[in-house]
């Protein structure tokens, strides 16, 4: 392992609030929205995009009772997402695109996904969407029903990203490739085996979400690739799709390119990754 | 405040005990709340709203982890700063807007545009100065008492009746004794009511000021149990909590202005 | 000792006693210090929120 930083998760929970701190410095790196993290280079911030939270994990759900069955059926209804600038709202921007839909035809809220499945409880909203636990939570209380895994609908479905200053790139290179590592070397771990991903759940329910280890074993079961901790480093050709997205739905600018927000210098070799070894000590 | 008027109270004079009525009404009112809570949860069927039970075990399993102490001298110690500071600054400010007629012209409008401000207003700014510290919360909570603090002194330094000032000149005081044996005294009635109020504002701001990324206290407790997925009896006992506290912080207050008020009838008349 | 000087007292021991408690309780204030061993790391937070 390089570099000798100490590293202090520090959990939000909200978007907004999560922004405000990395924005002002009193955060060195932060998971954030891949769209939020192209915005804020758009707006001059000096941050790049070195490596991903997750691949997929995003799911959208409708109340079990409801009459939505495909994604043509959300016209003229009320969708919940996370932020403006998620690619969960992206994502309804594709697929109503290639179903040769309208954006206009769904209204489309904000909200934080912590509120969501009490939200589609009392059918305050028709549809939800976002990162998981939230949306396997109204699945196993037995109110949710499936709309569509991200997999199904934008494969390789990018959420969350670790984003970094710039000037901490350049002053403490090592320790960034060290966190990248961490994250990289216990995705892999996380997906060698069924049987990591259970010691997961509980370890990082415990003391780390604060979530119920049993939703989140649910999350990571089924199916077991409703999210993936593999396949991780920056890609070019995945980004040039958000922007493409972003910048049709009014999300994105366009004035920041892959060269600009990302960094993929960290990690150049997927299959060089070691996966971590700690069997019986998660 | 009507002691002014009443020099003969002196301590001790209260009724020592509190009468049975006064026990047993709000005890037959807080229960019939609680049954028609319970009745109501089960009538609708919801499987998310906690009954008065289910937050009593939220309770239970909170004080069992440790947690319940931590998250309660918490938030204790971010409005006790956050008020500290407010009083520190409120009351030598209110009291120089109160006497002095300059300063109270150049500054009241300013005061007056920023009290209406809701503190939630202030959470980004104070999330870009201050970060994911104590500081932040701390200084969400002065913000929304030191106002009330700083207005209720001027007012009450500004209504000292005159017949006192009179007096005090007749006798010859310096200015830094009418201020002292004088204005102060007479002005602290009012002056402790607006502290009253203050923390009554602080307390009730805290839920709000933790939402920042604090990682403790009562509002982040509320906060956190949302994050938790269907943890709705923990949501309802922070609420709990926070009015239990509040009321136990009002009681202590009255407590100080009950002792505030009889002294000072009872100093000016026997110094 | 004057009724002053005691609501003051009991503010400050109050203050004090509060601030102790959350140092204890809620920080790593009155944890056993790392001694600096001069290494050049970075203490880095890392921020992130409950969903996957």
């Amino acid at each position: 392992m390089t570099g000798s930083g100490t590293f202090e998760p520090v959990r939000f929970n909200g978007w907004p609030e999560l922004k405000e701190a990395f924005l002002s410095q009193h955060l060195q790196a932060s998971f954030i929205l891949a769209p939020m993290a192209m915005a804020l280079r758009e707006q001059g911030v000096p941050i790049k995009i070195v490596y991903l939270g997750h691949r997929d994990g995003t799911t959208m759900m409708v109340h079990k009772d409801s009459d939505i069955h495909r994604i043509e059926d959300l016209r003229g209804k009320k969708v919940a997402v996370p932020n403006r600038f998620s690619n969960q709202r992206l994502i309804i921007f594709r697929a109503f695109k290639e179903r040769g839909l309208n954006i206009d035809d769904v209204t489309l809220l904000e909200m934080p996904p912590p509120d969501m499945p009490a939200a589609l409880h009392v059918r305050a909203v028709d549809a939800i969407i976002s990162g998981e636990p939230f949306m396997a939570q109204s699945e196993m209380d037995g109110y949710g029903r499936v709309l569509f895994l991200t997999k199904d609908v934008w494969p390789e479905f990018i959420s969350c990203v670790l984003a970094v200053h710039e000037d901490v790139i350049r002053d403490h290179r090592a320790e960034v490739q060290q966190l990248v590592d961490g994250i990289a070397r216990s995705g892999k771990w996380l997906d060698t085996t069924m049987d990591h991903r259970m010691q997961a759940a509980k370890f990082t329910g415990q003391n780390y979400y604060n979530q119920d280890p049993k939703l989140l074993e649910f999350v990571l079961s089924k199916p077991p690739d409703r999210v993936k901790y593999t396949n991780l480093a920056v890609r070019r050709k995945d980004f040039e799709e958000i922007e493409l997205v972003g910048r049709e739905s009014g999300t994105l600018q366009g004035t920041a390119h892959f060269e600009d927000y990302a960094d993929p210098s960290f990690v150049t070799d997927e299959s060089a990754i070691q996966p971590y070894l700690w069997e019986d000590t998660p | 405040m009507t002691s002014a008027a009443q020099p003969t109270e002196v301590i001790g004079q209260e009724p020592p005990f509190v009468s049975a009525r006064a026990i047993i009404l709000p005890s037959i009112v807080a229960v019939m709340f609680l049954l028609f809570w319970d009745g109501a949860v089960r009538l609708s069927g919801s499987q998310l709203f906690p009954k008065p039970l289910d937050v009593l075990w939220g309770l239970v399993e909170l004080a069992q982890k440790g947690l319940l102490i931590k998250y309660v001298v918490a938030s204790l110690f971010r409005v006790t700063w956050g008020f500290t500071l407010a009083v520190i600054v409120g009351i030598p400010f209110g009291l120089l807007m109160g006497s002095n007629k300059l300063v109270q012209e150049a500054f009241n409008p300013l005061i007056q545009g920023f009290r209406p401000i809701s503190p939630i207003a202030w959470i980004p700014v104070s999330i870009l100065w201050f970060g994911v510290s104590d500081a932040a919360p701390v200084f969400l909570i002065f913000l929304a008492s030191v106002f009330p603090i700083t207005v209720s002194t001027a007012a009450a330094v500004k209504s000292v009746q005159s017949v006192y000032l009179r007096a005090a000149d007749n006798f010859g005081l310096t200015k830094f004794q009418l201020f002292s044996r004088v204005i102060f005294p007479a002005s602290l009635p009012q002056i402790v009511t607006g502290l009253r109020i203050g923390l009554g504002i602080a307390w009730l701001v805290v839920v709000a000021a933790e939402m920042i990324a604090v990682n403790s206290g009562l509002g982040y407790l509320i906060i956190d149990a949302r994050n938790a997925g269907k943890r709705y009896d923990l949501v309802v006992a922070g609420m709990v909590l926070i009015g239990v506290i509040g009321w136990l912080l009002d009681l202590l207050m009255r407590q100080v202005e009950r002792f505030q008020t009889v002294k000072w009838a009872y100093g000016t008349l026997h110094d | 000792m004057s009724l002053q000087r005691r609501v003051l007292l009991a503010a400050i021991g109050w203050l004090g006693t509060v601030t102790l408690l959350h140092l204890w309780l809620n920080t790593s204030a009155f944890e056993k210090r790392t001694v600096s061993t001069g290494q050049t790391g970075k203490q880095f937070r890392v921020g992130f929120l409950p969903v996957t």
